[in-house]
């Protein structure tokens, strides 16, 4: 054997190296584990966990017998993740999913190849029974697939999307009412932390923590959808009939201030791409403010009865049709002669109407308009609202009397003007108008519940009275008189107001107007209807009247109120 | 206690090595267990890999067994030729007819089993190289008789592996060879100079390679590139990082569900780290540590030249792969295709680690009988019983 000198031996020593190595390795992990532990326990937690977001439903809007008039439903909407997909195969599958999904194959394969994205949406809210179609292309395709979304439905259609509002894809209101109270009908969503693998495959059942999410409160209107559908079906007959730009109309309670219907057309068709800046989504009656006109004379009337200024058999000359006041010369369309102040307003009198203006005065005038609620915001949870115009008494000048109680110099939105109109009918009461009856928590718990809202007493039960008396004459009688009904003694007053187009009074563009309310000897509901620019005739007696009235008679009918004897005269 | 009952140190020596290897398998079954307990297919499953790892450990064990019982020292000095030119040839072959995976030829394969060759020829060198320092170490310093071929000797298998390319062995086999030539008796300077020679070409060649630059990259910076070549190594130290001291438990870590490739097998260690915290590393450092340490206790007691050196040499070669596999799983060292001795999953490298410490318990046992220690050292060797 050759043996291995001592100096061998001393150099084998270099074995230390590789203890003093291992000895290294234990101060490194001793660094990573012991020192650095908690950067690391933070970036392995943080690809370790995926957060699932959890929704729930966005709140019910009913009406006031809680029937749906919108709602949340769950669907799902198909998206793609270009960088997993397989071209290969996305060409196979191109031309059959470009027929299902109703799109060109050129768009959609640039969709599911776009470089750089990992998420793009195909199609939103599919049908059921799509969905069930495109699931087998779901499964043979790597990249694609379902989310599920929330969809908002409208039971009612165009009859109320200009108060309700839509809802974004994300279901944030963006108008109407759905703007208005987004923050009591949103959802409050929640979030699932769960542990997942590499590939964000969940690997755990249990989550390591989850807040749920919390649905939103639901809304109950007070108003009626069967009076609405009323309403809108006149509506849509005068727009057949008339071709006028828009017509709008109001239901209102008058002993309460609920409102019962309130519509405007044209009006925006939920689902419909949102086209021209939410033009059909505005709520006219009361975004847009008109000039009252003839409509204003009965509070002119009820001002000067109430304040002792004249008796309804009052006589008064009102001329042929033209007269002098001050610097200008007022007239009238059917020259009246000498008539009572009653039939000043059942005849629509404007030089009965400025003589009036001149026994109150301007100051008398202004207080009355402001008691009546005019240049002031009704505050109906509806966005958009104007508050019409009412100039302040020291803009007023002498023209000003004369032409107020003839319902020029201001402008009002329908929704002032019907209650104003329920004050005359329930006696001189000026109520708040409203349109949310009830707000319930997503646990049932009451959040809220209106109750009428008095501000004021305008008028004495004997001036309404003999305010009724007067409007039941403008129907039976008076300029009104194709508002007649067989069941109800409607009592109401036409307006035919010029716009005013280009710095003057249009001889063209009219709107036409009727505010009525029935039965006259216990009213119950208020309706008033305005038709901007109606075709082939202008007259507020012809166009707005017959519509009203046949609102209030349906309205009625639906509501149970017995049909009256018929007053004497028909 | 007679002296009678005293076990010779060297049969000691080998017991010790026997057990090492024995705790180690077991821990690495149970690691490779752990690190393929979630799988993408049925073919990966959990089963699949401990079942086959298990078959591996079986037969390699029965190697070391065989080595260790019936194999004398003289065959192995007198085979070692052969041997060595056996895995010269099997190294040509692979470069001409192995498989090539990811870019590199490394492996042979025969139906369902691959083999690495340079796991084998590496080791038969070391055993060859060892009895060639022998048979000249009056010549080693003599520059062209001795100096000049050892050097030649230790080029020649280094540049096949690195042709391979597998940089990470043919460096590791050639600082092996060159810490044996030292041990033999070859002066310093005359290993340096070379060595300082050769850098400068090796490191133009090395950084043609892409692959190699890339993985220096990812070593400077892991968490830079996250989803490249710096992924594993940055997914290995949030394994390490997040199992802190005591681990978050056996089977309890995350980063094997598909955060961390290679998890059972290059990079089992960060799942050591993971579920088992820095007690589990520890454990896996110091069984490495107490191989060495037995070698240390070999090499002391060699009683010629060629046991000190393949002793030496094996030792190196072993513990050498552990810390370099550690190494760049704790991002002390770029990313090398190097498995963990013993735990890592994998067949050839299982067999062959085994066989050579097989061979060192083989040389251990022949020792001379409890003959005293140079230098005064503490005689703990004498020690009744074995150590575990």
């Amino acid at each position: 054997m050759i043996g291995s000198s001592y100096a061998n031996k001393r150099r084998a020593r270099l074995l230390y190296v590789l203890l003093a190595l291992l000895a290294v390795l234990l101060a490194r992990l001793f660094q990573i584990q012991v020192l650095r532990h908690e950067e690391y326990l933070r970036l392995a937690e943080k690809q370790h966990r995926l957060r699932i977001p959890l929704s729930e439903a966005r709140g019910t809007v009913s009406d006031r017998h809680g029937r749906i008039l919108a709602v949340s439903r769950l669907t799902r909407s198909l998206w793609v993740d270009p960088g997993l997909v397989d071209n290969g195969r996305l060409i196979r599958f191109l031309r059959p999913l470009a027929e299902l999904l109703n799109a060109q194959p050129q768009e959609l394969y640039e969709k599911c190849t776009a470089p750089g994205r990992r998420f793009v949406w195909l199609r939103r809210h599919i049908e059921e029974d799509l969905e069930k179609q495109l699931t087998p292309f779901i499964y043979a395709m790597p990249g694609f697939g379902f989310r599920e979304e929330w969809l908002r439905h409208y039971t009612c259609g165009a009859m109320l999307s200009p108060v309700l509002g839509v809802v974004g894809l994300d279901q944030d209101g963006l108008a109407g009412i759905e703007l208005y109270l987004d923050r009591q009908l949103r959802s409050v969503p929640g979030e699932k932390v769960v542990l997942r693998d590499a590939f964000s495959h969940q690997v755990s059942l249990r989550p390591v923590s989850e807040i749920l999410p919390e649905r939103g409160r639901d809304l109950r209107l007070t108003l009626d959808r069967s009076i609405q559908t009323m309403l809108c079906e006149e509506l849509s007959r005068l727009m057949q009939e008339y071709r006028p730009n828009h017509a709008s109309g109001i239901v209102m309670d008058p002993l309460s201030g609920e409102i019962l219907a309130l519509a405007t057309l044209p009006a925006h068709q939920p689902g419909d791409p949102i086209a021209q800046g939410m033009k059909g989504l505005q709520p006219l009656m009361l975004a847009e403010a008109f000039e009252p006109g003839s409509t204003m004379k009965p509070f002119v009337y009820g001002a000067v009865l109430e304040a002792g200024l004249g008796r309804p058999e009052e006589r008064l000359d009102c001329g042929n049709g033209a007269k002098r006041f001050g610097g200008r010369i007022i007239h009238d369309v059917h020259p009246c002669g000498v008539v009572s102040l009653e039939d000043v307003i059942a005849k629509s009198s404007n030089i009965g109407a400025a003589q009036l203006g001149l026994r109150l005065g301007n100051r008398s005038l202004h207080s009355l308009l402001t008691n009546l609620g005019f240049g002031q915001r009704t505050y109906l949870p509806v966005p958009g609202e104007t508050t019409g115009t009412l100039r302040p008494l020291k803009d007023w000048s002498s023209f000003s009397t004369t032409s107020i109680p003839m319902g020029h110099e201001i402008a009002v939105n329908m929704v002032q003007m019907a209650t104003a109109y329920a004050a005359l009918a329930n006696g001189g009461y000026l109520l708040q108008p409203y349109l949310v009856k009830s707000i319930t928590l997503s646990s049932g718990q009451p959040a809220y519940d209106s109750e009428a809202l008095c501000y004021r007493r305008i008028f004495s039960k004997k001036t309404c009275d003999q305010v009724r008396q007067a409007l039941v004459k403008v129907v039976e009688s008076g300029t009104a008189t194709r508002a007649r009904s067989q069941l109800y003694t409607i009592a109401g007053k036409t307006g035919t107001t010029e716009k005013i187009d280009g710095g003057q009074y249009s001889k063209k563009k009219n709107v036409a107007l009727f505010s009525g309310f029935a039965p006259a000897s216990r009213p119950r509901l208020v309706v008033m209807i305005t038709v901007d620019e109606p075709q082939g005739a202008s007259f507020g007696g012809v166009v707005a009247a017959p519509a009203a009235s046949r609102v209030l008679e349906q309205a009625l009918l639906y509501l149970g109120v017995p049909p009256e004897q018929q007053p004497e005269g028909t | 206690m007679g002296p009678a009952l005293r076990k010779p140190l060297g049969v000691l020596i080998g017991e010790n090595i026997a057990a090492l290897a024995i705790v180690l398998l077991a821990f690495g079954f149970f690691m490779v267990l752990d690190a393929t307990a979630v799988s993408r297919n049925l073919k990966d499953a959990s089963s699949f890999h401990a079942a086959k790892q298990l078959s591996w450990d079986l037969i390699g064990l029965t190697a070391f067994a065989a080595i260790t019982m019936l194999l004398p020292l003289p065959w192995v000095r007198r085979a070692a030729p052969a041997l060595a030119l056996f895995g010269l040839l099997l190294l040509l072959g692979v470069l001409l007819l192995g498989q090539e995976i990811n870019g590199a030829r490394r492996w042979f394969r025969f139906g369902f089993l691959s083999f690495q060759p340079s796991e084998f020829a590496k080791i038969a060198y070391v055993l060859w190289f060892a009895r060639f320092l022998e048979e000249r170490r009056h010549l080693l310093h003599s520059i062209p008789r001795g100096v000049l071929p050892v050097l030649a000797l230790m080029l020649l298998p280094t540049l096949l592996i690195a042709r391979e390319p597998d940089l990470g062995n043919a460096a590791l086999l050639f600082f092996v060879l060159c810490g044996m030539a030292f041990v033999a008796g070859v002066r310093l300077a005359h290993l340096l100079i070379p060595l300082l020679c050769l850098l400068p070409p090796v490191v133009f060649l090395l950084l043609r390679f892409t692959h190699f630059k890339d993985r220096i990259n990812a070593f400077l910076d892991p968490s830079g590139d996250v989803g490249g070549k710096g992924y594993q190594v940055q997914q290995a130290l949030i394994a390490l990082g997040s199992g802190g001291p005591l681990g978050k438990g056996p089977g309890q870590g995350l980063q094997k569900m598909f955060y961390l490739p290679e998890a059972h097998n290059d990079f089992i260690f960060a799942i050591i780290g993971e579920d088992l915290g820095l007690i589990g590393c520890s454990l896996a450092i110091f069984l490495y540590g107490f191989i060495v340490w037995n070698a240390v206790r070999i090499c002391r007691l060699a009683p010629d030249l060629f046991s000190l050196t393949a002793s030496f040499g094996l030792t190196c070669l072993f513990a050498g792969q552990a810390i370099i596999n550690m190494a760049v799983v704790t991002n002390l060292f770029p990313n090398k295709g190097i498995a963990l001795p013993l735990i890592s999953y994998g067949g050839s490298n299982t067999l062959f680690s085994l066989a050579s410490l097989g061979v060192l318990a083989r040389i251990a046992q022949a020792l001379p009988a409890d003959r005293p220690l140079e230098l005064g050292a503490v005689r703990l060797e004498v020690r009744q019983g074995p150590l575990f």
